[in-house]
């Protein structure tokens, strides 16, 4: 058998004294303490008893007594289960805290003496008249309290004057310490040193836990029993983890000298610039591409997060400007515009508003919302390519494309249809065939038939333009390693990024035939546009312009600014390689990304989000669902796909808002200020602290240093946990106190019960403001409440007393509204995708059967609303082919179906034409339609 | 701590035998027992008495390394479990689990154990709030939760907890 220890660890005394017993050779081997042995622990507790080969025993207890059972046959198994619970729950989490104090930090704390004294008592009591703890010889009982007494009665830091108090005890420990096999451990465990070479092991090893609600004989407890009455019916209480007297000594140096630490809140003024001497930070979102109704998963992807962020940075009083608009030029927007009968910018105009009203309904705060078809786009888009070419990074190169004479156009992959090369289907499309699943090369498919006008296209030879990214590469990989290492990146961000340069970096073409665009200005090339994602990212430059004309301040001044990108995991190349090629190529001082904020993908319920069949919530959907934007934000933040793909779903939904919100949070701050409203007509009393209550700032200190560390990295989910966190603190806090029964004591317990509303009043005010991010809505509503100071709107390192005592709060009211789960359950239903009730199905049926040739020759034109109605009828009749065959029916009957489901699918795809691309790219996270 | 008392009362019914009164110690809220035989204190060694008495041994182990193992898992609720004191911990005590249990079906040697008993009732309170997020996050321990709740005789008057059969959130196994 093999032992596996660190270095001078006292329990380890157990197992040998307990093997030298048994008679079994241990082999002894020592590994660092902080060396994980046992995979699924996650702390490294040791010593570690492998029984058998990969077969451990991590406790100490249960290994020597398996041990010794070798050797002895227990007389009495009750009682030496007795001995080593009592040793394991009750002494060890004593003495263990003890020993760090006393071996670790040099130092003692009073109670902790007085408790393990009691123990020593009791001992002695149980010793008296007895060689051993049980039975007439030694047992593993004996063994076990022996060792975790051996620091505590021996050596150098031995309880002073133990031996003559507790006589008993005295004459059982130097019998053990005698006896051969407890020489032998102590020469294994000590060597010849004494105790304090246990000390790395104290320090290293986990501290075991004391019992929740300790007994009132401790001291602690006494001093807290003077303020709370002595709680009579049994109840569990959680016993509060103490701070660290550096924590306290902070939280309450902090705590007394009060707001006057906290700096003003920074006035937002517009327009922001750059300051000298402040952190000056240029946040951006990826832009949404404006013919997509945004759902939830976008929202959270990129500009949510951002807002999240960017409302953070404003309370630490950084110095930020939050960018965002939406991007509008692109074939998907001439071709809706051809759709709906339309000019381009008329498309981009209506969607456009579409897109502010969502964003302000889910109260995103930009500092301003742009768009790229301005002239300031055009301008410095064109500036940055002649920069780009004046100094060779524009290749010139001809490929082949399907030019449609009749339309006098060339054919982006979606416009052409033909029969597949690779299976002769003769409906395949030009990026890919339906039937074999196939990618094609559209210049490949056989017949090939414009979609438009259904004439036949013709290849032609075409120049474009590339991007010459292989030279930029060396410039971009010397930002990346500077970056990288100063920035937060993401995981994911940092992931793909380095895989597309491992891939090695190709010329990218920047050109397109179209006409929506910002047009090339190359002689020779003028008829041309760039592709949207070399113009894209531009658009942050030129939303920026629009915003102020001092934009070079902003982007222009990487030594001044700093640059966060938010994004969906799918934009990440197009930001960390091209784009900062781009820039870096046009050799003109700009700012470039040094973080980039990637998330993963947000699924709906047990599938992902699709516009055309009408799954999940879309951002326009949201609000008419009745429940508060404020809510919606708590949740996504809660879910955020931060670090891998998560999911939205109602039940869960309704389970956060009805625990975390409205129990949890909403409950802590409407009883606090109900109760100083009631009780003390709304104002703030003299809040007099006990050592308690200090050490509860302390914790909520801990709470609110995590929530900032994981701001300033943007781990936004994270940081809600600390937020809960803090309520729950406050909840228990109130709890234990109980003002409500104090208010109807004497006047000291009046006294306690308005300082105990008052500090949790005050947590409330920390709440608010450590709210604002996430819920500003619901922090604004506290904030009237509490009547807080507009000051408080910051956050400060440690928790300050913002309401001093005389203050006058507003008027509580409660915060949150339960969900029902009747009304998830229809929210679950409406947004399922499930084709509804429609009173006139058959008739509609035949109707759209009867109308094919119709369809199909005005394919072009068809309205979503008959696609949704197409979608919906495949569906239905999917079912209905599925429902048959469970139900094993007849296969003629089953055929027939069949055949109609394949003649309704056809038809669907016929509609759909150029749509289908649109309902792909609702897959997954943000505008996939950018990756080509 | 009311739970204890709630596993010991629930072991005995499950048992066929007799608990007495439970009662908690002053000074370290240790459950106590007192019956004819004596005085006993602890969950754990309550409980050991209880099977002892029932005969039913087999819940504590056939063979030394498992009777080891067995104690090692009793130590682990009430020293682990049973003291955790927020959220957190309580996240770090589930990971635990859910690795040891990720290629097991018992805590010990693929029987039904003393261990897996006390680990049921003590994580009950725990499941019953828990969203389902979490109850896919922590997938082993709640495969092996759903198995020990459907033990005859064991659940009694604990709520039934609800799993579902297909995952919704996706590739949330690790």
């Amino acid at each position: 058998m093999k032992l596996y220890t660190d270095e001078g660890n006292f329990q380890t005394l157990k197992i040998i004294v307990a093997s030298e017993i048994s008679g079994v050779k241990l082999e002894i081997v020592h590994t660092k303490s902080d060396e994980k042995l046992l995979t699924y622990l996650s702390n490294c507790k040791l010593p570690a008893l492998e029984s058998h080969p990969g077969e451990f025993l991590f406790s100490a207890n249960a290994a020597s007594r398996y041990l010794t059972n070798l050797r002895w046959k227990e007389t009495d198994p009750s009682v030496i289960d007795q001995w080593l619970e009592w040793e394991s729950a009750v002494l060890l989490p004593i003495v263990f805290p003890y020993l760090v104090s006393l071996i670790g930090q040099g130092k003692t704390e009073e109670h902790q003496i007085t408790c393990i004294h009691g123990y020593l008592e009791y001992l002695d009591i149980e010793l008296n008249g007895k060689q051993v703890l049980c039975g007439d010889s030694v047992t593993v009982a004996d063994i076990v309290l022996w060792s975790s007494l051996y620091p505590v009665l021996n050596g150098k830091f031995c309880l002073k004057g133990w031996e003559s108090q507790y006589k008993h005890l005295q004459a059982w420990n130097s019998h053990l310490t005698n006896l051969e096999p407890f020489k032998a451990a102590i020469k294994v465990v000590l060597g010849d040193r004494d105790t304090s070479v246990l000390k790395a092991s104290i320090l290293a090893q986990p501290v075991p836990q004391r019992a929740k609600d300790i007994g009132q004989s401790g001291p602690v407890q006494q001093r807290q029993k003077q303020v709370k009455e002595a709680p009579e019916e049994v109840q569990v209480n959680v016993e509060k983890p103490t701070a660290t007297e550096e924590e306290i000594t902070e939280a309450t140096v902090a705590w007394k000298t009060g707001s006057s630490l906290c700096p003003k809140p920074r006035i937002r003024r517009h327009p922001i610039l750059p300051e000298e001497g402040s952190r000056n930070i240029l946040i951006t979102s990826a832009l949404p591409y404006v013919n997509n109704v945004p759902h939830l998963g976008n929202i959270i992807g990129c500009v949510l997060s951002a807002d999240v962020f960017s409302r953070y940075c404003r309370l630490r009083n950084y110095n930020c400007l939050y960018v965002c608009g939406t991007d509008e030029y692109g074939t998907a927007t001439e071709t809706k515009a051809i759709e709906e009968g339309l000019t381009p910018q008329q498309i981009c105009d209506k969607y456009n508003v579409i897109h502010e009203e969502i964003y302000r309904w889910f109260n995103i705060d930009f500092d301003y919302f742009g768009r790229t078809t301005t002239k300031q786009q055009t301008e410095i888009a064109q500036d940055i390519f002649w920069r780009l070419y004046n100094r060779d990074l524009i290749l010139k190169d001809s490929i082949n494309q399907l030019q449609c004479e009749a339309c006098d156009r060339f054919l982006a992959d979606r416009f052409v249809e033909g029969t597949c090369p690779f299976c002769t289907f003769d409906d395949a499309r030009g990026d890919q065939c339906d039937a074999c699943g196939k990618l094609i090369n559209a210049i490949e498919l056989k017949n090939p038939k414009c979609k438009l006008c259904r004439s036949s296209p013709v290849i032609k030879s075409t120049q474009h333009l590339f991007l010459d990214l292989p030279k930029a590469e060396p410039t971009l990989q010397e930002h990346l390693n500077r970056v990288f290492k100063e920035g937060t990146w993401t995981t994911n961000s940092k992931q793909i990024t380095n895989s597309w340069i491992r891939d090695g970096l190709k010329p990218r073409c920047i050109s397109r035939d179209l006409k929506w665009g910002t047009p090339v200005p190359l002689e020779g090339y003028t008829d041309k546009v760039f592709y949207v994602w070399f113009d894209a990212p531009i658009g942050y430059i030129s939303i920026t312009a629009n915003y102020t004309d001092h934009w070079k301040k902003w982007w222009k001044n990487p030594q001044q600014v700093e640059l966060y990108n938010f994004l969906g995991k799918d934009n990440v190349p197009f930001h960390s390689v091209i784009f900062p090629c781009t820039l870096l190529g046009a050799d003109d001082g700009y700012t470039i990304v040094n973080h980039m904020i990637a998330t993963e993908y947000l699924n709906y319920e047990d599938g992902k989000f699709s516009k055309s069949r009408g799954t999940g919530v879309f951002g326009n959907q949201a609000k008419e669902t009745g429940i508060p934007a404020d809510i919606y934000r708590f949740y996504l933040l809660y879910i955020r796909p931060e670090t891998q793909d998560s999911s939205f779903s109602w039940d869960d939904f309704l389970l956060k808002n009805n625990t975390e919100l409205l129990n949890n949070l909403g409950n802590f701050i409407n009883r606090a200020l109900k109760f100083v409203d009631s009780n003390f007509g709304g104002t703030i009393q003299q809040m007099d602290l006990t050592a308690d209550e200090f050490n509860l700032l302390a914790l909520i200190n801990r709470e609110l240093h995590t929530y900032i560390e994981n701001m300033e990295q943007a781990k936004l989910r994270d940081s809600i946990r600390n937020i809960l966190n803090i309520s729950r603190l406050g909840n228990q806090y109130m709890q234990e106190y109980k003002p409500w029964v104090l208010i109807k004591g004497s006047e000291d317990d009046r006294h306690k019960a308005g300082s105990v509303c008052s500090l949790c009043a005050n947590i409330g005010c920390l709440l608010s403001v450590m709210l604002q991010p996430y819920m500003p809505d619901v922090s604004r509503t506290i904030q009237e409440q509490l009547n807080a100071p507009q000051e408080c709107y910051f956050i400060y390192k440690d928790f300050v007393c913002q309401l001093p005592p005389g203050h006058k709060i507003g008027k509580p009211s409660p915060l949150f509204q339960k969900i029902e789960p009747a009304t998830i359950e229809e929210l679950k239903k409406k947004f399922s995708g499930q084709p509804g009730p429609a009173p006139s199905k058959a008739v509609d049926n035949k109707k759209s059967q009867g109308k094919t040739t119709e369809t199909v020759s005005s394919a072009s034109t068809a309205s979503p609303e008959e696609i949704e109605k197409l979608t919906a009828e495949v569906t239905e009749q999917g079912n209905k082919v599925r429902e048959l065959k469970t139900n094993k029916a007849d296969k003629s009957v089953i055929d027939v179906e069949v055949a109609k489901l394949l003649e309704l699918k056809k038809n669907l795809t016929m509609t759909q034409g150029p749509n289908q691309k649109e309902a792909a790219e609702e897959k997954g996270g943000k505008k996939k339609g950018k990756k080509k | 701590m009311a739970e204890a008392g709630q596993s010991i009362a629930a072991l005995a019914t499950y048992l066929g035998v007799k608990a007495g009164k439970v009662t908690l110690d002053g000074r370290d809220k240790l459950p106590v027992v007192k019956g004819k035989t004596g005085t006993r204190r602890g969950l754990v060694s309550i409980t050991k008495h209880l099977v002892r008495a029932a005969e039913k041994n087999s819940l504590l182990g056939n063979t030394a390394e498992d009777q080891a193992a067995v104690d090692q898992w009793l130590e682990y609720r009430v020293s682990q479990l049973d003291r955790c004191q927020g959220d957190k911990e309580l996240a770090g005590v589930l990971k635990e689990l859910n690795a040891y249990l990720a290629d097991k079906v018992y805590f010990v040697n693929h029987t039904l154990s003393l261990a897996d008993i006390l680990l049921y009732y003590g994580l009950h309170t725990h499941f019953v709030g828990m969203p389902f997020y979490d109850k896919e996050n922590y997938m082993h321990v709640s495969r092996w939760f759903d198995n020990v709740q459907h033990e005859k005789g064991l659940r009694q008057t604990f709520p039934y907890v609800h799993f579902l059969r297909t995952q919704i959130y996706d590739r949330m196994s690790h």
